[in-house]
């Protein structure tokens, strides 16, 4: 289905019930890595990259200053799209509530990217080979990509 | 609004008491669509601004999106790396 669909009040969830259960156990994983697995997960530096890639200590102050505010800024965006999938929010979304999808779709799509490997475009296509037809991380890593590009096409429709 | 009015471009005017820059580098994940989105959206840049910069750092790997003081570069830097870009602060290329 469409994911996202504009009506007179706003921007409201068109997901179908089994992309949203997809979506919400994905997000559950998110915030699991936002709340757990940080200190030893790869993808934290593709969330928290290095400020000063050719100063570590600056770049460690930058870090200090940073990392915790923006982890809980994650966990909260991560938190808000929970309440959406599960149906604790529902109606049109707020513009926080954009903020938070389009920002945990990232987040989202930074730890698959991890997970499969891509770094830069050489890699760019990791996934895509020895498809035995099942749906796999990779299917998953193009389809996220499909729904927020939805929800950046949706909300520049203003 | 003319796309053809002669603003400041921030890739090339840098002034030698602002040294400071944010970069925003080219990365295998995130969408053009979303990248135009967020240099529109954080920055306010009009839409042809915010897709130039866009296929700036798409063909040349980073773009230079903001130049100033170096506490204003970094608080953008810490903006950028919420919406989940690759960002760094660096220093401005001499004048």
């Amino acid at each position: 289905m469409i994911p996202f669909v504009r009506r007179a009040d706003g921007v409201h969830l068109g997901l179908a019930a089994g992309e949203r259960a997809v979506l919400t156990s994905l997000v559950e994983q998110l915030r699991q890595v936002l709340d757990h697995d940080l200190a030893t997960d790869p993808v934290a530096v593709r969330m928290f990259p290095d400020a000063y890639p050719e100063d570590d200590e600056a770049s460690a102050e930058f870090r200090r200053y940073t990392q915790e505010d923006l982890r809980t800024a994650k966990s909260a965006n991560a938190a808000v799209v929970h309440e959406w999938l599960t149906g604790a929010r529902e109606g049109a979304l707020s513009r926080s509530d954009e903020q938070a999808w389009l920002r945990s779709l990232t987040d989202l799509r930074l730890t698959i990217a991890d997970r499969l490997g891509i770094v830069d475009r050489a890699t760019a296509d990791n996934g895509l080979d020895g498809d035995d037809g099942s749906v796999g991380l990779r299917d998953v890593y193009d389809w996220l990509g499909y729904v927020q590009e939805h929800l950046v096409v949706t909300i520049s429709a203003r | 609004m003319t796309m053809l009015s002669p603003d400041v471009d921030e890739r090339t005017s840098v002034r030698a008491d602002v040294p400071w820059t944010t970069v925003v580098w080219d990365d295998p994940v995130n969408l053009m669509s979303y990248v135009t989105y967020v240099f529109e959206s954080y920055f306010g840049f009009p839409r042809a601004k915010a897709e130039r910069l866009m296929h700036q750092v798409d063909s040349d790997g980073r773009a230079i999106v903001a130049t100033g003081h170096r506490e204003e570069m970094e608080r953008h830097v810490e903006a950028m790396h919420g919406y989940g870009l690759q960002a760094t602060v660096d220093r401005a290329p001499a004048a």
